[in-house]
């Protein structure tokens, strides 16, 4: 990349920079208090002081008790925890899980292990062409041994919202426990998680606005869970290890960002991801959305361009300038189609040819208006 | 701003085209993106990703495994130029791996690299560098592309130890027009200075042997693993057809080889034929490895003008071969008698002979 070269970030469910003034209130904790939160003294006591500040914040945005926030190291520590937590705790009761086809891999991968090593049985609800689940088929593949219910709450390659509400609250009638991936919701929805009577919950720092490294976990009170990192005894018995103090601290800092924002901002990140996709629409023929046209996050877009090789497009926005993605940042680098593309019955080709457009608060209207230029360009020199 | 380029309005401004580099993570191609940096491109690195599984663990003589993709992207890192790695894996076993493991099955001894420049580097790579809107694709080989009266001529590289323009026969004008070989004029320790002087921490890097998959030059190992089931017993026979033994698998032999046969003779004893079908090794004195004359199959030739009439020129039979004087007339598209003024030892099937005039590469095409 040169380095006058004007750039476009458009990839903000792989990660975000972070929100302004979260470094400022992390630098004290790199280079200053160097206390662990574990000690007496008084060193330990200003690192302890600034890992309680920062649940609080955390659980003041998402509207719980703060000592049901758990810090984990991210988002596939927290979903690690929060399913084999639920499966080893629970499975004198049963070893049933369920899960759904459009999961991030931290949930797939996590429940074939159980299934492969531990002989839990996985029940995998399918999808519509548009990655919905649907009530009826979740309904259909509870049994007696079902012990949790794991789901995207917000799917991170195509944005669409899971219907969620509904198997919460069928799933509390059963008693069985439900534990949402909000990793791509949170900071992109507005977040009530006592109103929603999830279970558990897992978000990573990384994806908004804060630093990498850090996660919260939040686990209903009355649920014992098994922990993933055994140790002394931090985080409620749930999590051993020394607390990452500075990321922790930038972490709440985001949290207390977010909370103070109105939610009219995630209508004007909407609009921005309308001009794009109509803009691209009116300008590109066979240009297909991938995913739900409304019940979908804010900010994804997922658009399949007839005939047109996904990775050589990527690659080429790049070097003008943008930086997009090709389904999931984990998956990049590969030719295989994206799974989740391919659960919702796209073909091949039209899965190959994707480009996931993910924006931010960084995201001004010229942004779009280039994107829209470079994308019609590159698409028209590709077909030729 | 970076804009598309499109050659046919920039080329007044040469510098400002973009030249996608094929970066193996190596000397050579490191500093083909060094020189075409410091000229003024527009440069972008691409690696290929072509190792399968077990062949991930090879070491730094290999220009294929993890550790390739990662010297390349730290040179691309350290040269401010933005890298790509393209999965080939596929492509890869199928055009090269299993044609290498089938050639040896049937009695033949394969050149992966010709396969693999032919459809890989300047198949899909090329490919994929004019997707990226490239004005040429450079590698670092040693060999140069010249244009002359509107038709592009390959040449050998000036440093003829490193002269890789045998691999590069199958090149078509196409093909030939859109590629760029900066080392073509230089020597191999001129490159090593330049990696040195640019501070590229490669530059002491050993070279690549010939085939970057058998990196220890074990080519039965590789085999062994990746089609136990394939190794046949088989008969050896003497060149009056006289059973003298049995063999473990005819991958196991290459014309011309002494060791390894088993048997005691009472003279210096060599494979001098393999016949696949019957799966027997044919075995004989020195005297019977010498032929006159052999026939070539998909033979190319680099000039638009194919001959019609008979060709005298020098043919390599095989990559570190000194040539040898030869005629040759085509029998079809395909197929060319080529006829040795003085008989050649080991004309092995399988390889490739490549026919030059001088410096001047005119085409090739495999043994039969």
């Amino acid at each position: 990349m040169t380095a006058f070269q004007f750039r476009v970030y458009l990839d903000y469910n792989s990660t975000s920079p972070m929100l302004l003034g979260v470094a400022d209130a992390m630098r004290p904790y790199l280079d200053g208090v160097y206390g662990n939160p574990f000690s007496v003294h008084g060193e330990g006591r200003h690192a302890k002081q600034a890992v309680e500040n920062a649940r609080n914040q955390v659980a003041q945005w998402l509207k719980v008790r703060r000592d049901q926030i758990i810090f984990t190291s991210g988002g596939s520590e927290s979903i690690n925890t929060a399913i084999k937590g639920v499966a080893f705790a629970k499975r004198t009761k049963g070893k049933h899980l369920i899960t759904s086809v459009v999961e991030h891999s931290a949930t797939l991968e996590t429940c074939h292990y159980l299934e492969n090593e531990f002989d839990f049985s996985l029940s995998v609800l399918p999808v519509d062409s548009t990655g919905l689940i649907s009530l009826e088929d979740a309904k259909r593949s509870i049994t007696s041994q079902t012990t949790l219910i794991s789901l995207i709450h917000a799917q991170n390659e195509i944005g669409t919202i899971e219907p969620v509400e509904e198997v919460i609250a069928f799933a509390n009638e059963k008693g069985i426990g439900v534990h949402l991936d909000g990793v791509q919701a949170a900071g992109k929805m507005t977040l009530d998680l006592r109103a929603l009577g999830v279970d558990l919950y897992s978000i990573s720092s990384h994806k908004m606005g804060g630093p990498k490294g850090v996660g919260a976990l939040y686990v209903r009170d009355d649920l014992k869970i098994h922990s993933l990192i055994h140790g002394a005894h931090h985080e409620r018995d749930m999590r051993a290890g020394t607390e990452n103090v500075a990321g922790i601290v930038g972490f709440g800092k985001a949290a207390e960002i977010l909370s103070s924002k109105d939610p009219s901002e995630f209508l004007k990140m909407e609009k921005l991801k309308q001009k794009l996709c109509e803009g691209l629409q009116n300008r590109i023929k066979d240009c297909f959305l991938n995913g739900h046209p409304s019940k979908s996050l804010p900010n994804t877009l997922n658009l399949s361009f007839g005939e047109v090789d996904g990775l050589a497009l990527l690659l080429n926005l790049d070097l003008e300038g943008i930086a997009a993605s090709s389904g999931s940042a984990c998956l990049s680098g590969g030719i295989e189609p994206s799974p989740v593309l391919m659960a919702l019955g796209l073909s091949r080709e039209r899965a190959q040819g994707a480009i996931r457009f993910s924006l931010g608060w960084g995201n001004r209207e010229e942004d779009i208006d280039f994107t829209i230029e470079k994308v019609s360009e590159v698409v028209g020199r590709l077909r030729k | 701003m970076m804009e598309s380029l499109n050659p046919k309005s920039k080329i007044q401004n040469p510098k400002s085209l973009r030249i996608v580099v094929g970066m193996s993570g190596g000397v050579d191609s490191s500093v083909a993106a060094l020189l075409l940096k410091e000229q003024g491109y527009e440069v972008i690195g691409i690696t290929l990703k072509v190792w399968l599984g077990d062949c991930s663990d090879t070491g730094e003589h290999a220009c294929c495994g993890p550790r390739a993709v990662e010297d390349g992207r730290s040179v691309a890192y350290q040269l401010g130029i933005p890298f790509y790695v393209i999965d080939h894996k596929e492509a890869f076993q199928e055009n090269v791996i299993d044609y290498f493991c089938n050639e040896y099955r049937e009695g033949r001894t394969p050149n992966p690299c010709v396969v693999c420049n032919r459809k890989l580097k300047f198949g899909s790579m090329l490919e994929f560098a004019e997707k990226l809107g490239a004005w040429k694709l450079a590698t670092g080989h040693y060999a140069n592309v010249e244009e002359k009266k509107g038709e592009f001529i390959l040449r050998k590289g000036k440093d003829l130890k490193k002269d890789q323009s045998y691999f590069l026969y199958t090149l078509t004008q196409g093909k030939l027009s859109k590629l760029y070989f900066p080392l073509g004029n230089r020597t191999k320790s001129e490159s090593r200075e330049l990696a040195k002087k640019a501070g590229l921490k490669v530059f002491d890097k050993s070279d690549s042997q010939e085939i970057c998959f058998v990196p220890d030059g074990k080519y039965v190992n590789f085999l062994k693993k990746a089609v136990p089931g394939e190794f046949q017993k088989g008969p050896m026979k003497d060149m009056a057809g006289n059973m003298i033994g049995t063999h473990e698998g005819i991958q196991n032999f290459t014309i011309g080889q002494r060791k390894g046969l088993g048997i005691a003779f009472g003279h210096p004893a060599y494979v001098v034929a393999l016949d696949g079908k019957t799966n027997t090794v044919i075995v004989g004195e020195e005297k019977d490895l010498y032929v006159s004359g052999f026939r070539t199959k998909d033979t190319h030739w680099i000039s638009n003008q194919k001959p019609k009439d008979l060709v005298e020129c020098t043919v390599k039979i095989r990559s570190m071969h000194e040539g040898a004087r030869v005629t040759v007339s085509f029998l079809d598209e395909s197929h060319a008698q080529v006829q040795l003024l003085s008989p050649e030892k080991a004309v092995t099937p399988g390889q490739a002979a490549v026919f030059y005039d001088g410096d001047q590469v005119l085409g090739g095409g495999f043994i039969e």
